[in-house]
């Protein structure tokens, strides 16, 4: 602010402040009369070095430079790079910029064509789904219809069985492996090779879904080096943030939106990548789940459906009394392999015939005692009569006179 | 009579006719998987159209157009690469 003299209104007489280096809201408030009661605070400009190491502190640390290995065309050998060995061929600076741009260019396309070819099959899938119950929408998505006869899932079932090895048990039928195929992993040699090429698979699968990370991250710096004003926003501004950015430079809004969408598409393939891995897990969990039913069904004998869900229910009302509901035992069910072996379905059927047992009712043998009488005492009085009263009973019911009928009745007063 | 509403406008207007809910944007862009390679350009042709036309003054709109364009010409991309 200069120190020239300040201007004075001449109808109210107070000093107009200058407004000189503000704008918008600032200049407004400036030209009214009025200052912040909280100044804003100035950004302090960072220097190369602190903006250097903000940059490192963000990204990290560097990883080791990828080993990249030239190979002639025409042999198919790794070319030469040991001075001690034999000759090596040189480069300029440019033909080594160029020949790596066309590695990484390959090496992209590559990984773009795996993703693409598993969003291929899934959208294939989707439109199979969409036409199956109305085949005339292919002309509405403007799509070729299905070939008459040939079941889409089965392509689908079929592109998917190309990609790994951990992926060829879905051409097996669901109640079983194949026969063939069951012969085969029995045979030691072969099983090693298939867990050897499993393992490969579910390395590259690592590889990859780590180099997505990555390429996540760097595309997510780029978007806020491009546009670092959004820096710092909620989710919730960052539209705002954008509308506004579009209004005061839209250039630097298509190459936001550009960035944008291109860390948008790496987050696909990233979903993607998990679908993929949570779907292998899964059938590796259900093929051990069906061999360990299997096992089990064996170790507790032959049992009736109807029995197997008494003893389901047995269980559930058994672990109920140690506090766990039916909910969390269905929950580990599905996800935990222990339950399912056959040690433990044996285990758990024994526990529930023990418990049978215990809540069973005992019946109480129950023994008739016999009259003890202490010597040297005669038969009570009441014994006696009763003994009297039985034999004009009997006596009663044999001649049925009137005689006898007065005596027992004056019998039986007497004891009432 | 002309139809003024804008592509996202007539995309929920239809599918409330169909489903008796409107789609939302997500929906919208799944909806657009099943498109031919032909059908897909023609959308994305005739809503630049719209999107050059439409009025700037409803920043919101107009925001949700272009987000929506966006996500639209991803997948168009995305699913060219693939062969579909």
């Amino acid at each position: 602010m200069s120190d020239v003299e300040q201007s004075r209104d001449e109808s109210t007489g107070q000093f107009a402040q200058s407004t000189d280096g503000l704008y918008g809201l600032a200049r407004e408030e400036a030209e009214a009369g009025y200052k912040p009661m909280f100044p804003a605070k100035k950004d302090e400009e960072l220097t190369v070095a602190e903006a250097t190491e903000q940059l490192t502190a963000q990204t990290g640390v560097e990883p080791e430079p990828e080993q990249i290995v030239i190979y002639d065309k025409e042999t198919g050998q790794p070319i030469n790079d040991n001075l001690s060995e034999g000759p090596v061929e040189s480069l300029t600076v440019e033909q080594a910029a160029q020949l790596l741009t066309n590695y990484h260019d390959n090496k992209a396309a590559f990984d773009a064509k795996s993703v693409s070819d598993d969003f291929a099959a899934e959208v294939d899938r989707m439109r199979a789904d969409a036409l199956k119950d109305n085949p005339k929408l292919a002309e509405h998505f403007g799509i070729e219809p299905p070939a008459d006869g040939a079941d889409p899932k089965k392509t689908v079932d079929a592109t998917n069985t190309k990609k790994s090895g951990d992926q060829a048990a879905e051409a097996a039928p669901i109640d079983g492996l194949d026969p063939e195929v069951e012969r085969a992993l029995k045979h030691p040699q072969v099983r090693q090779a298939i867990e050897e090429e499993l393992g490969k698979a579910q390395h590259v699968q690592r590889s990859f879904s780590e180099a997505l990370g990555t390429v996540q991250s760097w595309a997510q710096a780029s978007f806020l080096e491009a546009v670092p004003e959004l820096q710092g926003l909620a989710p919730e501004q960052l539209e705002q943030g954008l509308a506004l950015l579009a209004q005061v430079d839209p250039p630097r809004f298509e190459k936001a939106m550009g960035l944008l969408g291109r860390v948008n598409q790496i987050q696909t393939a990233q979903h993607q990548q998990q679908q993929q891995r949570d779907y292998a897990t899964h059938q590796q969990f259900e093929t051990q789940r069906r061999q360990y039913s299997k096992d089990a069904d064996q170790a507790l004998g032959p049992m009736t459906a109807a029995e197997k869900t008494e003893l389901v229910e047995e269980l559930v009302s058994y672990v109920g009394e140690f506090g766990i509901t039916r909910e969390q035992l269905a929950s580990e069910a599905q996800t935990n392999l222990a339950i399912h072996h056959p040690a433990f379905q044996k285990m758990a059927a024994d526990a529930l015939k023990y418990q049978r047992l215990m809540k069973a009712a005992k019946v109480v043998p129950h023994k008739a005692i016999p009259r003890v009488q202490r010597p040297g005492t005669s038969q009570s009085h009441g014994s006696s009569q009763n003994a009297r009263l039985a034999a004009l009973e009997a006596k009663f019911a044999r001649t049925g006179s009137l005689q006898d009928a007065q005596a027992l009745y004056a019998m039986q007063s007497q004891t009432r | 009579m002309d139809d003024e509403r804008n592509f996202i406008e007539r995309a929920e207007d239809v599918s409330k006719n169909w489903t008796g809910e409107p789609f939302s944007d997500e929906r919208i862009v799944q909806e657009f998987h099943l498109y031919g390679h032909a059908k897909r350009a023609q959308t994305l042709d005739a809503f630049d159209i719209e999107l050059a036309n439409a009025d700037t003054s409803d920043v919101k709109k107009i925001t949700r157009l272009a987000s929506l364009r966006g996500e639209m010409d991803r997948v168009h991309h995305a699913l060219r690469k693939a062969n579909r």
